[in-house]
């Protein structure tokens, strides 16, 4: 049975697909080297020994929750239907993610980027593999089902950090509203009432956070081994996986470069190379290998 | 507990702008921050600097810029609060407000509110040379702060670009993407080639069939060192003036500081009158 596939003009798959796939890689770069520079803040928060060790972790923390704050960008662009090709949409994002006082949930399943084109795929390209269409797009199938559950995962712990650390982190950006102070409240035992006390704690950071209602909360960081450990985590996922959307981006650039080809060539007889895909579900069982090696073979031209 | 909320009743709530122990604490506190600031500013600009790995250039020049106009922040939220007592030092400003105020500032400030600012009072002697030394302050204060609210205005758009999505292409990527032979267009690429040498990176930000093409020029990272240099010692004098000690016998404590950067261009004479009367402390 062959399935239903519109293939784009050259210009339209320049503009859209080429260009997504060129800001994507570009903003990859750029979120690794975030990685390594909070890397070295990490290492040097927990070389201090003296009095700027609170301020150490707090740069490290802060800068942190930026990289927290990209990875959910980055997520929220793979899995929505965002046009990053318009500036508006960039900034739309920008306000999405770290504008908003919530996080964002983001769901996975089938719409991550050009997962969706796998369903969609002529049975030529099953036929130059010589496999099986049925047996092929239930291994597919199980293979995004277990992409999308691994980068659920991900993304849940990275939006805990992102929803933990967000004042902290505002206050930070927002010319350093962060302050060594340890507040407290006693009651007066003669009127029930509750007073403030202050006192100057440089083992702490304290930032005001007021509600639109006029109430205050008062947020208090003590770096320790909760926050160090947080902070592995993000760091330990970004690790794992900026590398590897890396490779998949870059894989589908190169493709594309090869499609976008053969569509100006005026697309010759035969399957023109399609791209190649990339998945986050290892372990693989020797079946699922066997097939993504043999599709991905079929893809160059 | 790494995080520990509390939550301030409504009686302290609605009465905490009358807590000046609090205020005055938040801006004590400007010279811890001023100092750890200055700290990992020291520590990028010795990676920038280092001879290895050029890849990283760009990046850390941009950390840079993002380190100046946070830094330069911290003055608009003083600022507010110059403006406007009910603005509490602990709260900070947010965009919209930073804008207007940053605006303001870059097309008009006066010398008196320049100083005003820095909490510098005018000197009591009937000096004359104490007096012109005194004015080259403000005109020196309004100067700065006109160039600090220039620098932010210019540089907040790359800054939230390079926080929050920093996405972009390369300077020789358009063409792939627009494939169209426009005369117009390829005399802008000749002319990037051309520049490139000199630069330290260019960056594109399309946006539908437009191309912005962003220059990134090899001594940005050292001037926003610069700046963020010159801006923390404003903070510091807010910070130092505000906190006097009118009856301590060190008059380093007792006396309205004046900074470095605020006494940069005076005359021998000039500072010397402004020492001699007594009146103001000199950092060294």
């Amino acid at each position: 049975m062959s399935h239903e596939f519109s293939h784009p003009t050259p210009t339209q798959a320049r503009e859209d697909w080429l260009l997504r796939t060129l800001l994507l890689e570009h903003l990859l770069t750029h979120v690794e080297l975030r990685r390594a520079f909070v890397l070295f803040l990490a290492h040097r928060a927990t070389a201090s020994v003296d009095q700027r060790t609170t301020a150490r972790h707090l740069d490290a923390t802060c800068h942190a929750w930026t990289l927290s704050d990209n990875l959910l960008s980055i997520y929220e662009t793979l899995a929505g239907k965002v046009n990053i090709t318009q500036e508006s949409q960039r900034q739309a994002i920008q306000s999405r993610i770290g504008g908003r006082t919530t996080t964002p949930k983001i769901r996975f399943y089938k719409s991550i980027w050009l997962y969706q084109q796998l369903s969609r795929l002529p049975d030529e390209v099953f036929e130059r593999a010589h496999v099986d269409r049925p047996r092929a797009e239930l291994i597919l199938n199980g293979l995004i089902q277990r992409s999308c559950a691994t980068l659920q995962d991900h993304y849940s712990t990275i939006a805990a950090y992102h929803r933990k650390y967000r004042e902290i982190a505002a206050a930070y950006k927002h010319g350093r509203a962060v302050f060594p102070l340890h507040l407290t409240l006693q009651t007066i035992s003669d009127t029930g009432e509750s007073e403030l006390n202050t006192q100057i704690e440089r083992s702490v950071i304290s930032v005001f956070h007021r509600k639109p209602d006029g109430s205050e909360t008062v947020i208090e960081f003590t770096p320790d081994d909760e926050s160090e450990k947080d902070l592995r985590e993000v760091l330990r996922i970004a690790g794992e996986q900026l590398p590897r959307l890396r490779g998949y981006v870059g894989s589908v650039r190169r493709s594309l470069h090869s499609y976008i080809g053969w569509l100006e060539s005026g697309q010759p007889p035969g399957i023109g190379p399609g791209p190649t895909f990339s998945f986050f579900a290892e372990p693989y069982s020797s079946e699922e290998e066997a097939l993504m090696q043999k599709l991905r073979s079929t893809s160059t031209p | 507990m790494t995080i520990r909320r509390l939550s301030l009743p409504a009686h302290i709530s609605s009465s905490l702008h009358g807590f000046a122990y609090i205020e005055n604490h938040a801006i004590g506190a400007w010279e811890d921050v001023a100092v750890s600031i200055q700290e990992l500013c020291a520590a990028l600009v010795q990676q920038l600097e280092a001879p290895a790995d050029t890849a990283d250039k760009p990046y850390m020049t941009r950390e840079l810029i993002a380190m100046a106009v946070e830094t330069i922040e911290m003055v608009g939220s003083a600022l507010m609060r110059y403006r406007n007592p009910e603005h509490r030092q602990f709260h900070f400003a947010t965009n919209e407000e930073l804008t207007s105020i940053f605006t303001r500032l870059a097309q008009n400030v006066s010398a008196e509110e320049g100083l005003g600012f820095v909490r510098l009072p005018h000197p009591r002697v009937d000096d004359p040379e104490t007096k012109a030394a005194f004015d080259q302050l403000g005109a020196r204060a309004q100067l700065l702060l006109g160039e600090l609210a220039r620098y932010w205005l210019a540089a907040i758009h790359g800054f939230r670009w390079f926080r929050h999505y920093p996405a972009c292409l390369a300077w020789d990527e358009p063409p792939l993407v627009d494939t169209s032979d426009n005369p117009q267009l390829r005399t802008v690429r000749t002319t990037i080639k051309e520049q490139l040498p000199h630069l330290l990176e260019i960056i594109v930000h399309p946006d539908g069939r437009t191309f912005e093409y962003e220059p990134l020029e090899p001594t940005a990272g050292r001037i926003a060192a610069e700046i963020t240099r010159v801006t923390i010692q404003i903070l510091y004098m807010i910070s130092a003036n505000q906190l006097l000690e009118p009856k301590s016998t060190d008059a380093s404590y007792r006396l309205p500081k004046i900074f470095p950067v605020l006494v940069q261009g005076l005359s021998a004479e000039h500072r010397e009158a402004l020492q001699r009367s007594g009146e103001y402390f000199l950092v060294s």
